[in-house]
C-alpha cells in the first residue's frame, strides 16, 4: 500500500515533469542570451524598487529600450559596469552613494563647553545647551550614527570620531538623518578624491580658538589647486568640487590644520626612458619638483616627492610618462 | 441563483482573506501599491480557477477510485506547482502582453495557500466540477477585492503621520484587522 502510494505520487511527479519538459521545448521563447546574463547580475530580490515587476522585467526593459536607465538601487557598482559592458552602452549607477563624515575634531583637538554625563546619544546631548563640544559643527562622538546604521558600516573609533566602512556602507542615509549636527553627508561612491573634514561656519578666529584642526579659511588650498577645484568662501569651510578634483593631493599637503584628507591612494608617475627626449616640460609643470634630469637626457621621477597628481602625464608631448602599476 | 449565491458566499461572506485567513502573505506583501495589487489579483483569479478544475479532476478520477484520499494535500501541492509553471510557459509563448502584465506574480502564486485552500475546500464541501469552478472564481474575486481595498488604504496610510512604533507592518496588520471586522458584517447573508 505504501509502495503504491509512493508510486502514485512519483507517477504524478513524473507526468508533471514530462509535461513541463515537453512544454518547455514546445513553448520555448527565444530569448536574447544577453538578457540572461543581465538578469544574473541584477540582485534578484524582485523588490520592485526599480518600478518594474521584478528583476526579469527590468532586465528585459534594459535590453529592449536603449533609453532605460540603471534605476536599481540595490545593485553593486561592479555589476553596473559589467552590465554596461554586456549592453555596450554606459550606464550611470543610481546608487553608489557612501556616507562621508565631515569632522576631524577629536576630544584633544576641540575644547569642551561642559562635561556631558547623560545618555550616550548625540540627539540627547544636542538638546542640552547645544551639545558639549565648543564647536557647534563638531562631532559629539556618542555614536548615534553607529546605533542607527542597519549595515554595521559606521563605527566610532578610539578617537571618538565615526569611521565609515566602505565595503559595508550602502548609502542608505540613515546616519545622515540621525546626526543632530549634520556632519555626515552622502557622496557618490567613486567621485570624491579629497575631502574637507570640516563644515564650520564660524569665523576663522573663532575656529582657531576652539579647534586645532578646523578649517580657518586661509585659502592656501584654493591657491595651490591646479584645477580650481577648491573654493573658500567667507565664514565657511573650504569646499571641493568633486567633479573637478583629480585627487592630486596638493591641498592635503599645504593645509596648515590638516583638515583635508586624501580619500584615494594615487599611483605615482614613472618616465619611460626610451620615449623621453628630455624636453623638461614635466619638470616645469610639476607642482612638487619631482622630475629630475638634464636637458636632452631622459628624466627620472623622484618617488619620494611625486604625489601622483598626473599633471605631467597630460602635458608630456612624447607620452613618455605612465602611472606606476 | 444557486451559482450567484455561491459567488457572493465565497467573495463576501466567507472572504478568503478576511474570514478564512488564507493567503495572508501575498495580502501583506503585494498590497503596497494598487497597481501591483491588481496584477496579483488577476493572476490569482486565473490560477485559482484553473487549479480548482485540475485538482477536482485528479481527486475524483485518481485519488478517490484508488483510495488515496489521505495524500490529497501533497498531491494538490505538487499539481498546483506544476500547473503554474506550465501556465507560465504557455502564456509566455501565446500571449506576451498577458505574460508581462502578470509578470512576477504568476510564479509567486505557486506558494499561495489560498489556491490550495480552494482546491481542498471544493472537495470538502462536495462541490461538483461546475460548482468548484464557480466557487474558485468567487473566492479569487474576493481575494482580489480584498487586495485592492487594502492597497488603497495603505497608499493613503503612507501619506499620514503614523507613530514611529506603528510604521510599516504593524499599522498594516491593525488595518487588516479592522477591515476583517468590517467584512464580518456580511456574515449570515448566505448560509
Amino acid at each position: 500500500m505504501t509502495l503504491l502510494a509512493a508510486a502514485l505520487l512519483g507517477g504524478i511527479g513524473l507526468v508533471c515533469a514530462l509535461v513541463l519538459g515537453v512544454a518547455a521545448m514546445t513553448f520555448a521563447v527565444e530569448m536574447d542570451p544577453r538578457e540572461k546574463l543581465v538578469l544574473d547580475l541584477l540582485p534578484g530580490a524582485n523588490c520592485g524598487a526599480c518600478g518594474y515587476a521584478g528583476c526579469a522585467a527590468f532586465a528585459h526593459a534594459l535590453l529592449e529600450n536603449p533609453e532605460t536607465e540603471m534605476v536599481c538601487p540595490a545593485i553593486h557598482e561592479n555589476d553596473v559596469k559589467k552590465i554596461s559592458e554586456i549592453l555596450e552602452r554606459k550606464l550611470a549607477s543610481l546608487g553608489g552613494m557612501i556616507a562621508s563624515v565631515c569632522c576631524k575634531g577629536t576630544v584633544k583637538d576641540v575644547a569642551d563647553n561642559y562635561i556631558y554625563e547623560g545618555p550616550l546619544e548625540c540627539r540627547a546631548a544636542q538638546l542640552i545647551a547645544g551639545g558639549s563640544k565648543a564647536c557647534a559643527y563638531g562631532c559629539l562622538g556618542l555614536g548615534t550614527c553607529e546605533q542607527v546604521c542597519p549595515f554595521d558600516a559606521i563605527h566610532i573609533g578610539e578617537d571618538h570620531l565615526p569611521y565609515v566602512d566602505k565595503e559595508k556602507c550602502t548609502g542608505c542615509g540613515k546616519c545622515v538623518i540621525a546626526c543632530p549636527r549634520h556632519i555626515i553627508r552622502l557622496a557618490p561612491f567613486d567621485l570624491p578624491k579629497c575631502e574637507v573634514r570640516c563644515i564650520s561656519k564660524d569665523s576663522p578666529k573663532e575656529v582657531k580658538k576652539i579647534c586645532s584642526t578646523g578649517c580657518i579659511g586661509c585659502m592656501a588650498c584654493e591657491q595651490v589647486c591646479p584645477f580650481n577645484a577648491v573654493t573658500v568662501m567667507k565664514n565657511s569651510a573650504a569646499r571641493i568640487t568633486h567633479t573637478k578634483c583629480t585627487g592630486c593631493g596638493l591641498c592635503v599637503k599645504v593645509c596648515p590644520v590638516d583638515v583635508i584628507e586624501s580619500v584615494i591612494e594615487l599611483k605615482k608617475a614613472s618616465i619611460l626612458k626610451d620615449k623621453c627626449n628630455g624636453c623638461s616640460i614635466c619638470s616645469q609643470v610639476c607642482p612638487v619638483d619631482a622630475p629630475k634630469g638634464e636637458l636632452k637626457n631622459p628624466y627620472t621621477i623622484d618617488e619620494a616627492k611625486c604625489m601622483g597628481c598626473g599633471i605631467c602625464i597630460d602635458k608630456c608631448p612624447k607620452k613618455a610618462i605612465e602611472k606606476r602599476l | 441563483m444557486h451559482y450567484i449565491v455561491l459567488i457572493i458566499g465565497a467573495a463576501l461572506v466567507n472572504n478568503f482573506v478576511f474570514s478564512r485567513f488564507l493567503g495572508i502573505c501575498p495580502f501583506l506583501g503585494v498590497s503596497r501599491r494598487t497597481e501591483t495589487a491588481i496584477g496579483m489579483g488577476i493572476a490569482v483569479i486565473f490560477v485559482m480557477t484553473l487549479a480548482s478544475i485540475v485538482t477536482w479532476v485528479i481527486d475524483y478520477y485518481l485519488l478517490i477510485p484508488f483510495n488515496f484520499v489521505y495524500m490529497r494535500t501533497i498531491v494538490f501541492i505538487l499539481v498546483i506547482a506544476a500547473l503554474v509553471q506550465l501556465v507560465e510557459m504557455i502564456i509566455q509563448k501565446v500571449s506576451l502582453p498577458l505574460y508581462q502584465a502578470l509578470g512576477i506574480y504568476l510564479p509567486l502564486i505557486t506558494t499561495n495557500c489560498a489556491v490550495l485552500g480552494v482546491s481542498l475546500l471544493n472537495i470538502q464541501l462536495k462541490y461538483n466540477l461546475l460548482e468548484s469552478c464557480i466557487f474558485a472564481i468567487g473566492a479569487s474575486l474576493g481575494f482580489t477585492m480584498a487586495l485592492i481595498i487594502f492597497s488603497g488604504i495603505r497608499e493613503d496610510l503612507d501619506l499620514n503621520d503614523i507613530p514611529e512604533a506603528f510604521q510599516g507592518t504593524p499599522i498594516a496588520l491593525i488595518t487588516a484587522g479592522i477591515l476583517s471586522l468590517a467584512f464580518m458584517g456580511f456574515s449570515g447573508l448566505v448560509k
